[in-house]
């Protein structure tokens, strides 16, 4: 049995990620449909959520597996054809979910951490 | 500027990517591995369209963002290689490898230990308590063997060790059950480990 080991990044981040990676994803697909790449250098670029570009695929099979969200391919003008990946109604209703519940759980984390430093 | 030669160059590095990670895939079931392989392999096509598609330099760049197969593999639940890839033979080595000579036993004991995805506990109960259950069920057959000989003829010559049917055969079949749960425990823990982590 390994213990984490408290304030190094490596260990809790990944785990944090897990979550919620899956529902920002949803998020970014709120607003229509968009195809890997987009998303993929949307995420990479903010950087935090994905490791790296490659690992966006894994998690949006995953997400297409339950249902969360659906994909179409479409032709491109330039490049090969493009898969478009849209949410579902289960989709939304995961990312209202999410929504709400992150909020709580931000504040309460925040509220911790402001007392902790004002000791 | 983009030779002849610069052209196969960003080829080769895509393809080698490519079989980098479809290797690091090993352990994810098919459908879901190929369905990640043509994301990324389109994901990969698309980015060298808005670069220039056979510089070397720009090409490492884009496949540098796509990252580490492993770290690919990682998130498609795969099992780290290198540790654990052998996972599956070690329970039938150690059930069938003491009739294939113990070479074969060996083989799996080894492969157990050197395996991430089991306890210690169910480590140590995979070597000792086998073999033990071996020798029972041996013993158990080779008595109630004798005592059934023995039973039909009056000519018993071989009186050694002698025990009664009703010890001798009970003694077979907790023997086998001793040989064979522990490898079993083995492969349905590791079933558990693999579900989890899908």
């Amino acid at each position: 049995m390994r213990y984490m080991v408290l304030g190094e990044e490596s260990n809790w981040l990944p785990q944090v990620r897990r979550g919620v990676a899956e529902h920002c994803v949803l998020a970014l697909l709120a607003s229509g449909e968009k195809y890997g790449f987009e998303l993929a250098r949307e995420l990479g670029t903010r950087g935090q959520i994905i490791a790296s570009e490659g690992t966006l695929y894994p998690l949006l099979a995953r997400l297409r597996r339950n249902g969360l969200v659906e994909t179409s391919w479409q032709e491109s003008t330039a490049g090969p054809p493009r898969r478009y990946y849209h949410l579902t109604d289960e989709g939304e209703l995961a990312l209202a979910n999410f929504t709400k519940q992150w909020r709580v759980f931000r504040d309460v984390v925040d509220e911790i951490l402001q007392e902790g430093e004002q000791e | 500027m983009t030779s002849r030669q610069s052209v196969g160059e960003t080829d080769k590095l895509i393809r080698g990517y490519l079989a980098r990670l479809d290797a690091a895939l090993q352990g994810v079931d098919l459908s879901r591995r190929e369905e990640i392989l043509t994301e990324v392999r389109g994901h990969i096509e698309e980015g060298r369209t808005r670069l220039d598609p056979d510089d070397v330099a720009s090409v490492q760049t884009l496949l540098d963002r796509v990252g580490d197969p492993a770290a690919i593999a990682a998130e498609a639940g795969a099992p780290p290689v290198g540790s654990g890839r052998w996972d599956s033979w070690a329970p039938w080595l150690i059930i069938f490898g003491p009739v294939a000579g113990g070479l074969g036993w060996l083989a799996g004991v080894l492969l157990v230990w050197i395996s991430p995805t089991w306890s210690s506990r169910d480590k140590l109960i995979a070597t000792i308590v086998p073999p033990v259950g071996l020798v029972a069920l041996f013993f158990g057959l080779v008595t109630a063997l004798q005592a059934a000989s023995c039973s039909g003829s009056a000519s018993c010559t071989t009186s050694k060790v002698t025990l009664p049917l009703a010890v001798a055969i009970p003694l077979a079949v907790v023997g086998l059950a001793a040989h064979l749960l522990p490898p079993i425990h083995l492969m349905r823990a590791r079933g558990r480990q693999r579900f989890t982590l899908a």
